[in-house]
């Protein structure tokens, strides 16, 4: 199908519209939450949240192949999927941030310095930073051998920052992959999974984007070298 | 020394305007008024902000100038319950007295809410806008949603860019 990635993209977007008109406007206001306002910033959070996951995982993923059988196809994904897991972190963070200074108050600063979970999903989206301005060099075989090494090192930073919350000091709340996630009110359960596969929808548009980007420069920085 | 600071402090928290319990009740300070002729000459004025503001105590004022012969009540009705009531005595005069309706007494916003007041068989049909003042978290919920925005419109422009200029290589190549 010719347009079937700008139709993921479109579809995706379009979810991501009709889950922002849910929890803004269909859902009533919040109840048990100290800013019922900033509580609809949930319906976009943790699906960018576990989104960034998916992109970081991914890179471990195309590392782990690269490492394997040198395999130029794993390392384009490892690197388009880190840039991507930049984007989405850099909103779950973001979003995250606002979400917090309206519930919980008190210096943002502090919050990162002293809630695990902050601590640690900020150190894993900053060692991706470096993963990929260290890419920004030609891409020689040492080059993409040591991207791969350090793309690696998120087998330790996302389970970390994932469980952080669960087993270390955290505020923040737990709700997917506990029993409270079959205990949440319907509306916040189908707001949330319509996030998640709008998010997940653009991903994947975003990073069949991406990839053919890097396939064409790839191949045209490769006839170069020919010509030359 | 203690007593000077704690002295020193007293009148601070009583000097501060926005401490609890402080309500402006001069006539300057509504911004609207209202006047009811009870019998022959007889005028009460009341003095009222047509603005209801939720989460605050809303004031009335009346002032009666002249002296009455008899007591009369005057009532004042938004409807469903919500009322109160003054009463003027008997021989009162140059009579001040003031009422208040509770800031939650209401949590939507209305306009034109009618408040009636009554007073011996006769009425009178104020309006009043009841306002809810924004949410103090609208401003982290804008400034979360906008990061999604700004995120995405930034990479998807980078991405375009980056093929754009793509292209141009590419094109320039094969000329």
């Amino acid at each position: 199908m010719k347009y079937f990635r700008e139709l993921v993209g479109s579809l995706g977007f379009l979810l991501i519209l009709v889950t922002i008109y849910f929890g803004l406007i269909h859902v009533g206001p919040a109840k048990f939450f100290t800013a019922p306002n900033a509580q609809k910033l949930f319906y976009l959070h943790v699906p960018s949240g576990l989104i960034t996951y998916l992109a970081f995982m991914m890179v471990v993923g195309g590392s782990s192949f690269y490492l394997y059988n040198k395999s130029d196809y794993a390392d384009n994904v490892a690197k388009c999927s880190a840039e991507l897991g930049l984007v989405f972190g850099f909103m779950s963070l973001a979003s995250g941030t606002f979400w917090m200074k309206a519930e919980w108050g008190g210096d943002i600063v502090s919050r990162f310095l002293t809630d695990m979970r902050l601590a640690t999903t900020l150190a894993m989206w900053l060692l991706y930073v470096a993963y990929v301005v260290y890419r920004r060099q030609p891409e020689t075989s040492n080059v993409k051998k040591n991207a791969a090494i350090l793309g690696l090192s998120g087998l330790l930073m996302i389970p970390l920052s994932y469980f952080s919350s669960r087993f270390l000091r955290s505020h923040h709340p737990v709700i997917v992959g506990t029993g409270d996630q079959g205990s949440l009110d319907p509306s916040l359960r189908l707001g949330l999974y319509m996030g998640l596969v709008g998010f997940l929808l653009l991903y994947y548009f975003l990073f069949k984007l991406r990839f053919r980007i890097e396939e064409l420069e790839k191949s045209y920085l490769e006839r170069r070298m020919d010509n030359a | 020394m203690h007593k000077l600071v704690l002295t020193f402090l007293s009148i601070i928290v009583l000097a501060n305007p926005s401490s609890a319990g402080y309500n402006c009740h001069q006539e300057e300070c509504f911004t609207d008024k209202a006047e009811l002729v009870l019998f022959d000459e007889e005028m009460v004025h009341i003095y009222y902000n047509s603005l209801f503001e939720i989460g605050k105590n809303w004031f009335i004022v009346i002032w009666f100038e002249n002296s009455t012969d008899s007591s009369v009540e005057i009532v004042f009705d938004f409807g469903n319950d919500i009322s109160k009531s003054l009463e003027i005595e008997e021989g009162s005069s140059n009579y001040t007295d003031s009422l208040s309706f509770s800031g939650s007494t209401f949590n939507s916003e209305i306009f034109d809410k009618e408040l009636n007041v009554s007073f011996n068989g006769n009425s009178l049909i104020l309006e009043i806008d009841i306002n809810k003042k924004p949410a103090e978290d609208m401003v982290y919920l804008w400034g979360g949603m906008s990061v999604f925005w700004f995120a995405i419109g930034i990479y998807v422009l980078y991405l375009s860019d980056k093929l754009r200029t793509l292209s141009k290589k590419v094109n320039r190549n094969n000329d």
